[in-house]
């Protein structure tokens, strides 16, 4: 830069205005964007071994930071402050560097929080870091394996990785190299980028290998790191290594393709035109564009097969470190209906490949296997935890659940271990679940593992109760046409009852009467002389309900309300009955007149 | 006349003796499949058989079973579903909606006084129920119509009767989820569904999107739409490509 405002050569004045101008162009163009990083020179170490953290600012001239950052465990000091430029293809950039001193005191896993930076009226946050402090006598496992303070990121075996000068370099870190057959092996590939060079990053590197199976990649966040006194930035990719197979298995190289920006020489002739201004083309102003594959280097694993001692006949297949929970709910059942037992494995290890705990002393209840859910706490599935909830029916009334048991093994430790929870209290009626009706055999037998995890393809099948129609028996046509039928059938009993109260009701019989009387009358009109009176007496009695009863009319027909006249001729009429019933020679047969009146006299008796 | 009857009688026994076991034997496959652990094939047999023979509840739920091991989380809720509407009294199969519906991340539905009491009482018993007590109740009222001694204790017995059946078969209807939820539909695309204030694939017109399992209640139908209601009451169009009736038949 400072050749570029040379003063040497006043006949090129106007040139070097010009190479100024835009020189500034492009520096007040790259300001727009700035950003604060950190990284941590090592993101694992021992107590009394300090690391560094290296704040980066970029596209600013200047920034205030604080002194010093307050964290329980850890003395965080700045140390210093660089400034530093770099031209790549006449594009600018600066960049503001703070040095902190990082001296853990105690171990354990610390969160280093954002560092707040203040540029003119800005407040830029870097990344938060994570600090993994181990123990300085605990370095090595009892294996002799290096520690693993975070599966999430694995150090470097206590060594800080080797970039022998080269801009960009490759490294695996493996939390172990010595494992059984199916634990899971935090892994972490990193990739070192000199921050003196760009260019582009290939999405995950490339790893093909045979006895082990590698989960999928998880990107880390990008960060910085020094290296031999060199800022690099690191890309980073966790995942879980699975040795299949037992015996020395090698990790190939894995490869991450990227185009770099490789700082190169000038082109003929420009070395002459700086020259001329007493000066030399500034570092990284011409690069080269280069596609390379960086490689870590291949790194072999001793892998033991599952010891047999001690393995215990439920062994699940886990292996890791565990603990076990367990609840249950609800505390109370009702007959036949469920309780849930709910167990939680939780710790670090192969989760996936793991099967569910085993229930003890269960023959007493119906277990349907149990369902299984996995939490990971990390990125590469290896910490966490995985719930299983039994549903269990008490078969008869119960007042605990069963036991639980679970196995699993110990890579530290090479040991079989085995977390058991007692039963927990629970009031439970026995009863017919819905779902009991399986094609079990009633007399099936459980074993103490009644639901083998890993065969945990057995649902409750079989005639379970419930419907078996998607129509409700309410709008089934056969329910329907039932139902209208008897409908039917009530309406016409009804009728029929209805009417038979009805005649048998006074106004019933008085139409009935009404009915015999007019029919009577009718026949009497047009009888035979001869039966004319012994039909008028029998029309007479049916008016006066006395029927068969002829003397008892007479007492009737003194109270009937008709005028005299009419008595007098139903007098007559009742008197010519008895002649004709009791004389030798028979009474005389009535003229028409005589039918007249009788018949008009009978028509105005009240009904 | 006689011969030829005959003959057709026994063709008709021939079939019906091949066609029912056939049914049986997709069921001993499916179930034989899914316990070796071969899910996806498992799953055929299971709607081949359900395609054919009575729906039940444990089927469905088994089909559930086999397509949450082979990853597909709504299609075997769908499954659960079903078995629920079957069976409402399942419980294995309301335990594996509720983590189904967990692992969708669809929020379990609210609780409503008819789930409750189709969890209790199954629906078709009691209209069962409630139509003989009504009837018994009916034809008692017509025997103390008709007869003249005890009609008051008759008259009694009888109104009890006809209000326990009327009640029960209102009860039932209220309360049956083929009933209830007979229109409901779930959403089936992994990328959810957009529901439109119109028919209209038009990005301004689009009211939300719902998750893969969610329910809706679908109100009718216009070619390649569906009006529907959602949970909360908000109407609007999806497309029908996008949501599956929770009854098959529907």
């Amino acid at each position: 830069m400072s050749s570029a405002t040379g003063k040497k050569f006043p006949m090129h004045r106007l040139s070097t205005i010009f190479v100024a101008a835009f020189a500034f162009f492009l520096f007040g163009v790259s300001l727009l964007a700035q950003d604060a990083t950190a990284g941590l020179s090592s993101p694992a170490t021992v107590v009394g071994r300090p690391v560094e953290i290296v704040v980066t600012v970029r596209d600013a001239r200047s920034a205030e930071v604080p002194q010093s950052l307050n964290l329980p465990g850890l003395r965080i000091e700045l140390l210093g402050r660089s400034t530093r430029f770099e031209m790549n293809n006449f594009k600018i950039t600066s960049s503001l560097t703070y040095t902190y001193s990082v001296l853990a005191q105690q171990a354990g896993e610390f969160d280093i929080p954002a560092v707040e930076v203040r540029v003119g009226d800005k407040t830029l946050k870097t990344n938060p870091l994570r600090l993994s402090v181990a123990d300085a006598s605990a370095i090595q496992s009892p294996q002799g394996l290096p520690s693993a303070p975070s599966p999430q990121v694995p150090p470097s075996g206590g060594q800080a990785p080797r970039s022998n000068g080269r801009p960009y370099f490759g490294e695996l870190v493996l939390s172990k190299k010595k494992a059984y057959v199916g634990e899971v092996i935090p892994a972490e590939f990193r990739y070192y980028f000199n921050s003196s060079i760009g260019g582009e990053v290939g999405d995950r590197p490339n790893l093909v290998g045979e006895g082990f199976t590698v989960q999928k990649l998880a990107n880390v966040p990008k960060r910085e790191q020094i290296v031999n006194g060199e800022n690099y930035i690191v890309f980073a990719f966790q995942t879980a290594i699975t040795p299949a197979k037992s015996g020395p298995i090698e990790i190939p190289p894995a490869k991450l393709e990227a185009r770099l920006q490789i700082p190169g020489s000038a082109p003929a002739g420009f070395d002459d035109f700086f020259r001329q201004f007493g000066g030399v083309a500034p570092p990284g102003m011409f690069t080269n564009m280069q596609e390379v594959a960086i490689e870590t280097a291949p790194t072999s694993l001793e892998i033991s097969p599952l010891p047999k001692p001690g393995r215990p006949d439920d062994f699940s297949g886990a292996i890791g470190k565990f603990k076990m929970e367990a609840s249950v709910s609800p505390k109370k059942a009702g007959p036949g209906d469920p309780v849930t037992l709910r167990v939680v494995i939780s710790g670090q290890g192969n989760f996936e490949a793991m099967g569910a705990p085993a229930l003890v002393g269960d023959d007493e209840w119906r277990s349907y296997p149990p369902s299984e859910k996995f939490q990971s706490s990390d990125s590469i599935s290896y910490a966490g935890e995985k719930v299983y909830e039994f549903l269990l029916v008490a078969r008869t009334d119960q007042q605990q659940t069963p036991g639980v048991r679970f196995s699993y093994l110990d890579p530290d430790t090479g040991k079989y271990e085995i977390l058991t929870q007692n039963p927990l209290p629970v009031q439970a009626r026995a009863g017919q679940s819905p779902a009991q009706t399986t094609d079990a055999a009633p007399d099936q037998k459980k074993t103490d593992a009644p639901e083998p995890a890993p065969t945990p393809n057995r649902a409750p099948a079989g005639k379970a109760g419930g419907a078996s129609s998607w129509t409700s028996i309410l709008v089934h046509p056969a329910f329907l046409i039932a139902n209208a039928s008897l409908a039917v059938i009530w309406i016409l009993v009804l009728l029929v009852i209805l009417i038979r109260r009805q005649a048998a009701s006074p106004s019933g019989l008085r139409r009935k009467k009404i009915q015999r009387i007019k029919a009577a009358l009718a026949v009497l009109e047009s009888c035979p002389e001869k039966e004319f009176t012994s039909r008028a007496v029998a029309c007479l009695l049916t008016a006066l309900d006395t029927e068969s009863n002829p003397l008892a009319a007479g007492a009737l027909l003194v109270s009937l309300a008709v005028d005299d006249q009419t008595k007098a001729q139903l007098a007559n009429l009742l008197s010519r009955d008895e002649e004709l019933k009791y004389s030798v020679g028979g009474a005389m047969v009535p003229d028409q007149d005589t039918r007249t009146k009788i018949l008009s006299a009978l028509k105005k008796i009240p009904s | 006349m006689r011969k030829s009857s005959s003959i057709a009688l026994i063709a008709l026994l021939c079939i019906f003796s091949t066609v029912l076991p056939m049914r049986g034997d997709d069921l001993e496959q499916a179930r034989d499949r899914f316990a070796h652990g071969e899910n996806e094939s498992a799953v055929t047999f299971f709607e081949k058989h359900l395609q054919s023979a009575r729906p039940s509840s444990s089927a469905y739920y088994e089909l559930g079973q086999a397509l949450q091991k082979s990853d597909k989380e709504a299609e075997a809720a769908l499954a659960y579903r079903r078995a629920l509407l079957l069976d409402p009294r399942f419980a294995p199969a309301a335990e594996a909606l509720r983590q189904a519906n967990a692992r969708l991340g669809v929020s379990p539905s609210a609780s409503t006084w008819q789930a409750r009491w189709a969890e209790k009482v199954p629906s078709d018993p009691t209209v069962l129920f409630a139509a003989v007590a009504f009837w018994f109740g009916a034809f008692l009222l017509l025997s103390a119509l008709a007869l003249s001694k005890k009609r008051t204790l008759l008259f009694s017995l009888a109104s009890v009767l006809l209000v326990v059946g009327l009640a029960s078969c209102i009860l039932a209807a209220f309360t049956d989820p083929r009933i209830l939820e007979a229109r409901q539909a779930m959403v089936m695309t992994l990328s959810g569904t957009s529901l439109f204030k119109v028919p209209s694939e038009d990005a301004a017109e689009k009211i939300t999107t719902l998750n893969q399992g969610s329910t809706v209640k679908i109100l009718s139908a216009r070619g390649r739409w569906f009006h529907v209601e959602l949970l909360g009451g908000q109407r609007g169009w999806f497309l029908q490509e996008g949501i599956t009736p929770v009854i098959p038949s529907a």
